[in-house]
């Protein structure tokens, strides 16, 4: 067991103490990067979870997130708003934002499960689009309309505090979320996505598990959510609902390895870097087009992400060794 | 409420060009093209940079326009959604990219502010009463020949026939002689037309602004699911519900809650007849 | 009435204009296997699919141990004892055969799976032997023959621990050798109480195995009684031959 797992204790160890080095001078911004790295592996396994395993693909992680960020953030914001509105603590409005992100979440997995087929990704952006409206629409002296709701207060302060904190809770997903995908829960999730109609002809409610998952999904990315929305202290309706946040969970998701989890956690933490340090050579508008073209080559040549090469790799390895063995070679 | 009418008419018409070619493509390939309203956006630029950039007569413009988006789905079809038909998944997350790199590259080309593209046709003209820009009634007028035009063709035509026949039962028809290849290819390039058209007619309605691929082809959407994905005629009418739905609420509510009263309905048929309207 | 155990009351399938199956009905009694026959698109398999619940009937019943489960999802009729075998085998592509078997096993309930409640390999190993899979228990559905295919069909099929199971042209692709092993098997699966209809065009292989024999033409009734008196039956040999 600790054999199968050295590798995994050795990345979790170095990186625990990867801020004892700040004093000796390592770059700060590289804490902030992993934090954002952090955030963006939680979301990309919690879309894993669902869309990974099921083939249901969602479009609707930034609602759920954005959701969940706008029920944290409206509840625990101190701007003086007319008329004046109770400030929650926020061990109050952060498990909050996670329900909300659960019943909203609900909210567009019933309707779309009326029906099979692509009809889940579309449904839940049409989702996106309606929270959108409303949030600008709908008294905007309460949510902050288009210019959305600043000066959020933080959960903790500082680049090290916060590292530690996202770094914790995306162990703590990733675990949760790893042990299900190798369970026979995880399996069945699998198997919908390669035969949905054989799967319910052993007897098993699709439903039922694809429910289960959903909810994991909604759960965990409320969780990251919350947590992220005030870690970047204000939250905007364009940021929160960008189609690019969207394709940065997905992509990730898709270099990776869908239906890995640990495949989105690494692709999580590879795109935040990669998009950052390719920042100085492509700017603005040139970085997303080149971005995107990549994206789409990912999508239609559907490589085995990063879970898949390391599995060829390990198992090259293995063969190798047993060759040794019996050969001598 | 007369503008209501109005105007009401005129974005129905322009929906239902739009997500006429979005269900065509579904019901004969199975798969949903999410870069439908992307071709939209780019044919209004196009239309936009031949006649005021170029300075080309509008015929012209509206010949370029149609052209490029034609050429964009024939373009897409033949690039890669053409081996991936077994694979809808892969059509729907990739061609979702393909409408962000065609935004990606308006707004490289054009930049991110609104353009105004002024009217095909000048002057007012009195409707019931009350005074219309002839702008307007030229769009509801060709959206319409446009639709006439479609449904002749699906009913009429031995390739308009063939689409049906994919539709309703694949293996008959490919047992039948019907060649998939070249009638997927057909319904593609249809679409990508009529794209073209509702393109150069929503830049003259409103503006041109790279980010116009998103709301029609959510609401383009909900018209299909409204309608019964791949029915022409609950295309139609769901696209004047939500056409009129939206201008009344532009017009008496909130002009920022243009697409909530669509996507309401959507999901109210959804949950209570998951067919559609006219779904069978 | 008791005797039941499966019935089929005037079922009817539209395809657009197509009657695939028109008022069609029959019934399986306890302990007996029922053949199934009818010439090539009749609607053996729309049939199969209806009582599977793949698809809904425009109008009609299923009636299983005396409950009418024609409301029923797929997964219900499944739980209650109905199994099915897929005439195009359709095995899960990325699993290896016995774990591909093993999905059929799993609990319907989410703790029940987590709990690791499906069951043990050994067991599962069997079923596959007991098919014929001894030697293709690791290997993926693309490394097999049609013939083999089948079989995981039928063990899939078993897996489920059925009362009826509903076998589509399970021997086509087999050779005589092995369609006798199978029919061996299946006799003894008879034996132990478990019900069968079967759909083939093997008529040597179907003979043993039925009791009785209903066909099916165009999606209606035509006729139904013993093996030998059907094959010689004017009606069928029109709707097989004319
Ligand atoms: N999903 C479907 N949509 C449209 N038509 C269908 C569908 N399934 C079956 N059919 C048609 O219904 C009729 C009956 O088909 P079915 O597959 O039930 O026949 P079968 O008796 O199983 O034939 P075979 O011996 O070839 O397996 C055929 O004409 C077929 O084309
Ligand atoms: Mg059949």
């Amino acid at each position: 067991m600790i054999r199968r797992l050295r590798w995994w204790l050795i990345a979790i160890a170095v990186m625990c103490v990867l801020p004892l080095f700040v004093p000796l001078g390592f770059p700060v911004s590289v804490i902030r990067l992993l934090v954002m790295g952090s955030y963006l592996a939680i979301f990309a396994m919690s879309w894993d979870m669902m869309s990974g395993h099921t083939g249901y693909i969602s479009f609707g992680h930034p609602f759920l997130i954005g959701l969940a960020g706008y029920v944290t953030a409206f509840l625990s914001h101190q701007e003086g708003f007319q008329p004046p509105h109770i400030v929650l603590p926020l061990a109050v409005t952060l498990p909050l934002g996670v329900a909300a992100a659960v019943g909203g979440g609900m909210l567009f997995f019933f309707p779309s499960m009326r029906v099979r087929g692509p009809y889940f990704a579309l449904v839940s952006l049409a989702f996106m689009e309606i929270l959108h409206r409303l949030i600008i629409a709908v008294r905007p002296e309460f949510t902050g309309g288009d210019r959305g709701l600043p000066n959020l207060p933080s959960v903790v302060m500082g680049a090290i505090p916060n590292y530690y904190l996202s770094l914790g809770l995306m162990f703590a997903t990733a675990i949760g979320l790893w042990y299900v995908s190798r369970s026979n829960v995880g399996n069945v999730l699998k198997a919908i996505r390669m035969d949905e109609d054989v799967v319910e002809a052993s007897g098993i409610s699709t439903y039922r598990f694809k429910r289960f998952a959903f909810l994991l999904s909604a759960v965990t990315a409320g969780l990251g959510g919350v947590f992220y929305t005030h870690y970047l202290a204000s939250i905007n309706p364009r940021r929160a609902f960008s189609a690019i946040l969207l394709l940065d969970i997905i992509i990730s998701a898709v270099i990776g390895g869908m239906g890995t989890i640990v495949g989105p956690m690494f692709g999580g933490y590879f795109l935040t870097f990669i998009l950052e340090y390719l920042r100085p050579y492509l700017f603005g508008q040139w970085r997303l087009l080149a971005y995107a073209l990549v994206a789409i080559f990912m999508v239609i040549y559907k490589p085995k992400g990063f879970y898949g090469i390391a599995q060829d790799v390990a198992s090259w390895f293995q063969t190798r060794k047993r060759r040794s063995a019996q050969y001598g070679y | 409420m007369e503008q209501i009418l109005i105007q009401g008419a005129l974005l129905s018409g322009l929906y239902a060009l739009i997500a006429m070619g979005f269900t065509m493509i579904f019901g004969v390939g199975r798969v949903l093209n999410l870069a439908h309203a992307g071709y939209v956006m780019v044919a209004g630029y196009s239309y936009f940079w031949a006649t005021y950039m170029m300075g080309l007569p509008i015929v012209a413009g509206f010949a370029i326009a149609i052209a490029v988006s034609t050429g964009l789905a024939v373009g897409t079809y033949l690039g890669w959604v053409r081996r991936f038909l077994n694979d809808p998944t892969i059509v729907f997350v990739s061609t979702f990219i393909f409408a962000l790199i065609l935004e990606h590259v308006m707004t490289l080309a054009f930049f991110r502010e609104n353009i105004n593209v002024p009217p095909i046709v000048v002057g007012m003209t009195q409707v019931m009463g009350c005074p219309v820009s002839n702008n307007l009634v030229a769009a509801v007028i060709a959206s319409w020949a446009c639709i006439g035009a479609v449904l002749f063709f699906v009913r009429k035509t031995h390739m308009g026939r063939a689409m049906r026949a994919l539709a309703m039962d694949r293996r008959g028809a490919i047992i039948s002689g019907i060649n998939p290849d070249m009638v997927n290819l057909t319904t593609w390039a249809i679409s990508g037309a009529l794209a073209g058209v509702a393109g150069v007619f929503w830049g003259s309605y409103t503006f041109l602004v790279p980010s116009l691929w998103v709301l029609p082809l959510i609401m383009s959407f909900a018209i299909v699911v409204i309608g019964g994905l791949g029915s022409i005629e609950g295309t139609l009418a769901a696209a004047h519900i939500v056409g009129f739905m939206e201008t009344a609420t532009v017009l008496a509510i909130n002009d920022k809650l243009r697409s909530v009263p669509g996507l309401v309905i959507m999901i109210i048929v959804l949950l209570a007849r998951p067919k559609g309207l006219f779904g069978r | 009435m008791a005797t039941k155990l499966i019935e089929i009351k005037g079922l009817t399938k539209k395809f657009g204009g197509l009657v695939a199956v028109n008022d069609f009905s029959f019934h399986v009694e306890k302990g007996e296997a029922l053949g199934l026959m009818g010439p090539n698109g009749s609607g053996k398999t729309t049939v199969f699919n209806l009582v599977m619940g793949d698809l809904k009937p425009d109008s009609g019943e299923i009636i299983f141990e005396g409950k009418d489960i024609t409301n029923y999802p797929t997964y219900q009729r499944v739980k209650a004892g109905i199994a099915r075998t897929y005439q195009v085998p359709r095995p899960f592509q990325e699993l290896p055969v016995i774990e591909d078997i093993q999905m059929s096993t799993i609990p319907d309930s989410i703790m029940g799976s987590f709990r690791g409640r499906a069951m043990p390999l050994e067991k599962v190993a069997k079923i596959g032997e007991d098919v014929g899979l001894k030697e293709h228990l690791s290997m993926y559905p693309r490394e097999l023959t049609m013939g083999d295919l089948r079989r995981v069909e039928l063990a899939k099929a078993l897996a489920t621990n059925p009362k009826i199971v509903l076998l589509d042209e399970i021997f086509a692709g087999l050779t005589v050798a092995e369609i006798g092993e199978l029919d061996t098997l299946l006799q003894q699966r008879r034996k132990k109480g478990l019900n069968f209809i079967v759909v083939s065009h093997d008529l040597k292989a179907l003979a043993p195995l039925v009791d009785r024999v209903v066909v099916i033409h165009f999606g209606e009734f035509i006729a139904e009684g013993p093996f030998d008196k059907i094959v010689n039956d004017e009606r069928v040999k029109a709707a097989y031959f004319g």
